[in-house]
């Protein structure tokens, strides 16, 4: 005869919730040991994961412009047009193949403008690479590679965790950015034959908890993320915006243009979503949608900028009211497909205030 | 309850919560990012189908605890670990409550059931780490992703229900009916 389950002793639960108070109550730095032991728990299973996530994330971008669906009908109508056969054809299928053509027409030129940014994209990509990062920089980091196998299991934080920790050199508040794997070098760096084989510069995030393998990863679009940053405007010769310029104590407006066109500073902080909010930004400025969100390596100023992402939309600040404006940015890269990453780590010293 | 088994469960769950789930998730406007709750499911679960009040309580505390090491962010600094095992505890104490009172086989029941233990444990996530760490600014869009993280939550559980009823055996160890002696002196 089976036996009733008994119910375990009332002071094991008791202790549980006790211990549930005691470490709610004990701060961050209790919070950080005990979720020190999540990554090293979380380990292999969870890089499989991550790594069908990611690339599943990745396959729904943009290309959904080349499809067309055509009905049976309308595909035979091609078929006789292909084979000059037309004469069956009637004036209604006449105006529907029309209709296909310029469907067809509009579509394919839409894959081929989005292709060719695509394609601008990747060249810039790979050209500031080599401004940012090569030999002859006088910018001196480390780069350290990474990459994401695990991410925040509620959606409240966008955080990721990254394989790599304090043993290889990372600490906490170094900046990462993305990492392009180039797998056929030969063919990715025709025009740029003294390249590396990778690169890195959209700035996704900074690093917070490094353990001695481990680290998270505080992407940019999490309430938690706060940066220095600045704006740079995109200058349109054939139509320029205004701006407030001070020449010797006097204001005036001028037409934006290179020899004025001064880089714009900024707290950046995320939304908690998929931006990054940007406020308090002077309307004299006159950002506009379009204009860039960049970031300097830590501990150096004039070095070649970091793209964080795009402005998208430009609204008054709920906080300072009229004459400041809220800029929404939308990250440069899908941040939900992210897999590789480059942890940059200033060789340098830097100020702690920096970090 | 089969501890091990359950822990061994636990372990998937969270993998597949912290990595394949982001498969799924979606972004809702303002409100931010929303996924489903696949330890959640597993609580609820266990609350219905758990022996007893206490194993049902340390179960989901167990389940909290593991969502607690690995929700960090949302607040604006790193979240505080343990509110959310107490607020699974008190969540499936809730659920242990109401399940005599419903027929737990009907797939919208479950969703119900998921849709109060989600909105009872993350409500109270959000309002602790408000507390813990003054996150008041960003209360109101917490609590409107709890609301859609609950629904979301709700829609899956009776496909959750499902697939757990089917290894159901390897982690609950099957209900023992007591002797007709046993149940007449109602022991």
């Amino acid at each position: 005869m089976a036996k009733r389950e008994e119910q375990p002793n009332r002071w094991v639960l008791r202790a549980m919730m006790a211990l549930s108070v005691l470490m709610a109550l004990s701060g961050q730095g209790m919070a950080r040991r005990v979720r020190a032991v999540t990554p090293y728990l979380l380990g292999p299973l969870a890089d499989m994961g991550m790594y069908v996530t990611t690339a599943f994330r990745g396959s729904f971008r943009g290309d959904d412009e080349r499809r067309l669906t055509l009905s049976k009908a309308d595909q035979q109508l091609l078929a006789a047009l292909a084979r000059g056969d037309l004469a069956g054809v009637d004036d209604v299928q006449l105006a529907r193949l029309q209709e296909i053509m310029d469907t067809q027409m509009v579509r394919l030129a839409r894959h081929w403008r989005a292709q060719a940014e695509s394609d601008r994209a990747r060249n810039a990509q790979l050209s500031n690479f080599r401004d940012l990062f090569s030999p002859n920089q006088d910018l001196s980091c480390e780069l350290i590679p990474a990459h994401v196998f695990a991410a925040d299991s509620q959606a409240y934080g966008r955080t990721r965790l990254v394989n790599a920790g304090r043993r290889h050199g990372a600490m906490d508040g170094d900046q990462v950015t993305t990492r392009l794997l180039l797998t056929n070098r030969a063919k990715a760096l025709e025009p740029h034959d003294k390249l590396a084989v990778v690169t890195g510069t959209v700035l996704v995030g900074r690093l917070g908890e490094t353990g001695a393998y481990t680290a998270r990863l505080i992407l940019v679009t999490d309430r938690a993320f706060r940066m220095a940053a600045q704006i740079d405007r995109k200058i349109n010769y054939d139509n320029p915006r205004q701006i407030q310029v001070e020449e010797l104590g006097e204001v005036s407006e001028k037409d934006l243009a290179d020899e004025n066109n001064a880089y714009v500073s900024c707290l950046a902080t995320g939304n908690g979503s998929d931006a990054v909010i940007v406020g308090g930004v002077s309307r004299d400025d006159n950002i506009k949608p379009g204009d860039e969100l960049v970031a300097r390596v830590l501990g150096t100023y004039e070095s070649t900028p970091i793209l964080i992402g795009k402005v998208v939309e430009v609204i008054d600040d709920p906080k300072l009211g009229a004459g400041f404006d809220q800029l929404r940015i939308e990250p440069a890269v899908d941040l939900a497909a992210l897999r590789e990453v480059l942890i940059v780590v200033p060789t340098l010293g830097i100020l702690e205030d920096d970090r | 309850m089969r501890w091990v088994q359950f822990v061994i469960l636990a372990y998937l769950v969270l993998v597949v919560q912290s990595t394949l789930c982001g498969m799924i998730a979606f972004d809702v406007g303002a409100v931010g990012r929303v996924m489903p709750d696949l330890m959640a499911v597993t609580a609820v679960f266990v609350a219905l189908r758990g022996p007893n009040l206490r194993t049902v309580m340390i179960a989901a505390w167990v389940l909290g605890f593991a969502v607690d090491l690995t929700a960090i962010g949302g607040v604006g600094s790193a979240t505080a670990v343990g509110p959310m095992s107490l607020a699974y505890a008190v969540a499936a104490w809730l659920i242990f409550q109401m399940r005599e009172a419903v027929f737990s086989d009907h797939a919208i029941t479950q969703g119900m059931l998921a849709l109060v233990f989600c909105l009872a444990a993350h409500l109270l996530w959000v309002t602790a780490q408000s507390l813990l760490r003054g996150a008041w600014p960003y209360y109101g869009r917490l609590v409107a992703q709890a609301a859609g993280k609950s629904i979301y939550t709700a829609l899956l559980m009776p496909a959750g229900f499902w697939l757990l009823s089917t290894v159901q055996g390897l982690f609950i160890e099957a209900p023992v009916r007591g002797t007709r002696r046993s149940r007449r002196a109602g022991r």
